[in-house]
């Protein structure tokens, strides 16, 4: 057992060590063949001139070839120095971990309400497969899988937040309002929103399992005798079923990520995917590919771990 | 696994999930098409008199937006647009990911390894993230559109193909075609494509969907088609300032939007079951 795992476990943090360093060449790359140059926001600033233009450009290390540029942005990446924002010149890192918060509250908001609607309605399609049931919740989960994340808010915060006035239209908090039922009232839209469009990310694949699960044999003996009550068989899709779902989580963080960029910029809510698209605008490089490689290794962790879990989680997979 | 059209067209056309996407797709191109040649209002005329008209206002059937330009024209103009990106990048995609996959299907080694790799990689990559940083740092328009969600959309179909292929490389029949001595050409257009090409229409019309949404997304955060030209992204780009009173001018571009891509979806789906029947997917 023990060699083969630890190969296993090798080969698997080796690929996507070696993914990691392609993301990272393929974006450094990309922000510095682009228009707009970091010093633009200095050329235009009363007295400037050449020297003290080219002395700025030493200083940020523009004045470098790209490749000691990269391998230096690397060095920096690995030990914890993620560079300086070109726009207040503070740390990436910090920037990042400081919207960081807002990201998870929100990202952990839509699991739940993602997870519990995509499972019930994986199962209630799986239980009634071929009936009107399992038709509406499959119809269901394409419409919902068709939404465009940015449309499904605007619709909400027209109805919650305009019609009917239940719910701000956007950001953290209110102005002097710091209790939790105002955050609570400032999260639900999000939160539903991002839910909602990634439901059928669970419910496709519950669907799926649980159907397998209901094939085989142990659930029709049960059933033929007499055995399984309606809560039983539940209980034991739940468990056949859950197992093979790990991976799923897998897949599931990059599509929250990418829809928590475009909900967080329709709700203004204050995340990492709206310091992105902050970021791009003001063609901040740094925290731009700061972004990007945070996002690329929490994906390639989180995926890695689910892929890990699952291996040691179900002993068919130990070969 | 045969392919023969007319059965194929009988049993999308016996179900409603089949048939209503079947009708609607063909509708909507040719609308989308023609619209501009049957609606009396040019998609780019600006008529400050009748701005923010509700829809039915004024002989215009889904009203006019802030600068008095008729909904309905820019929806179908902006449909022009969404439709070609999406067809357009989905047939290079395919094209290259058939390729791919197909490679990597059929010989083992460090090239399928190589590129399932990065297949597998590029999948779990939150690619809006990717695409928004390629879009803005790219000249924008319609090419730069449609090229960089091929680069972001080949892996899907390319995996399909590359996990067909290897189905089909295994089957006796190839296996007695390469034993009889046939060269890699002849197994490859003679018995693996046609073998493949269902499920790579099916992977093919899925694909048509996510890349009208993923257009959607570019333009709506202002990287994508620029204005005035339309997009359905892009009408929906400053919608939100609107929304209080004018909320028509946010839900009606993004009703079709869904609409399209549901039907895509759908018809997806039901090609897959009209295809090979035996395996009813949810």
């Amino acid at each position: 057992m023990g060699n083969g795992n630890l190969l296993y476990v090798l080969r698997l943090g080796g690929v996507k060590i070696l993914l990691l360093l392609l993301v990272s060449i393929t974006g450094f790359t990309l922000l510095h063949l682009a228009p707009g140059d970091p010093l633009s926001q200095f050329t235009l600033a009363p007295g400037m001139t050449a020297e003290r233009l080219a002395q700025i450009a030493h200083g940020m290390g523009l004045d470098q070839p790209l490749w000691r540029q990269y391998l230096h942005w690397l060095h920096g990446i690995m030990t914890g120095d993620w560079g300086r924002s070109f726009r207040d010149q503070s740390p990436v890192l910090g920037i990042i971990v400081s919207h960081l918060t807002a990201t998870i509250e929100l990202g952990l908001a839509a699991l739940g309400i993602s997870f519990s609607l995509g499972l019930g309605m994986g199962l209630m399609g799986a239980l009634r497969a071929g009936r009107t049931v399992d038709d509406v919740t499959s119809v269901i989960s394409i419409i919902l899988f068709s939404l465009p994340t940015f449309w499904l808010g605007l619709v909400f915060i027209y109805i919650f937040s305009v019609r009917l006035q239940w719910f701000p239209t956007g950001n953290f908090s209110s102005p002097g309002d710091r209790s939790i039922v105002g955050y609570l009232r400032h999260l639900a839209l999000p939160a539903l929103t991002l839910g909602l469009v990634s439901v059928p990310v669970w419910s496709r694949y519950m669907r799926t399992f649980a159907g397998e699960i209901l094939k085989q044999d142990q659930i029709r003996t049960a059933r033929a005798l007499g055995l399984s009550s309606g809560r039983i068989i539940v209980h034991r899709l739940l468990r056949g079923a859950l197992l093979p779902m790990i991976p799923v989580a897998g897949i599931y963080l990059p599509t929250l990520l990418s829809g928590a960029l475009v909900t967080e910029t329709v709700f203004s809510w204050p995340g990492i995917g709206r310091l992105f698209l902050d970021s791009l605008q003001y063609r901040d490089y740094p925290v731009v590919m700061g972004v990007l490689m945070f996002s690329a290794i929490l994906v390639l962790v989180s995926s890695t771990l689910a892929e890990l879990l699952h291996h040691v989680a179900d002993p068919r997979l130990r070969a | 696994m045969t392919m023969r059209l007319p059965s194929i067209l009988r049993r999308l056309l016996a179900h409603p999930r089949g048939m209503i996407p079947t009708l609607y797709v063909p509708t909507i191109i040719v609308l989308c098409g023609l619209g501009p040649w049957l609606l009396p209002f040019g998609e780019l005329h600006v008529d400050l008199y009748h701005r923010f008209l509700p829809p039915l206002g004024n002989g215009h059937l889904l009203g006019t937006d802030e600068i008095g330009r008729d909904v309905l024209s820019r929806v179908l103009m902006g449909g022009r647009v969404s439709l070609l990106v999406g067809l357009v990048s989905t047939a290079i995609s395919t094209l290259i990911g058939t390729t791919v996959g197909i490679v990597a299907g059929y010989h083992a080694g460090l090239a399928r390894f190589l590129i399932t790799t990065v297949i597998d990689a590029v999948l779990c990559f939150p690619v809006v993230f990717l695409l928004l940083t390629l879009a803005a740092v790219l000249h924008p328009g319609i090419g730069t559109i449609i090229g960089i969600i091929t680069l972001v959309s080949w892996m899907e179909v390319a995996r399909v193909a590359q996990s067909q292929t290897r189905i089909v490389r295994r089957q006796d029949y190839v296996t007695a075609v390469v034993a009889m001595g046939a060269g890699d050409a002849q197994v490859l257009f003679r018995e693996i494509l046609p073998n493949i090409l269902p499920a790579i229409i099916v992977s093919a019309t899925l694909n048509i969907a996510r890349a009208i949404l993923l257009e959607s997304y570019v333009s709506y955060l202002g990287y994508g088609i620029q204005p005035p030209d339309a997009s359905w992204g892009n009408l929906l780009n400053n919608a939100q300032e609107y929304l209080e009173s004018d909320p028509w001018l946010a839900i009606i571009p993004g009703a079709v939007i869904v609409l399209t891509v549901v039907m895509f979806n759908l018809l997806g789906d039901a090609l897959r079951d009209a295809i090979d029947p035996s395996r009813r997917s949810s």
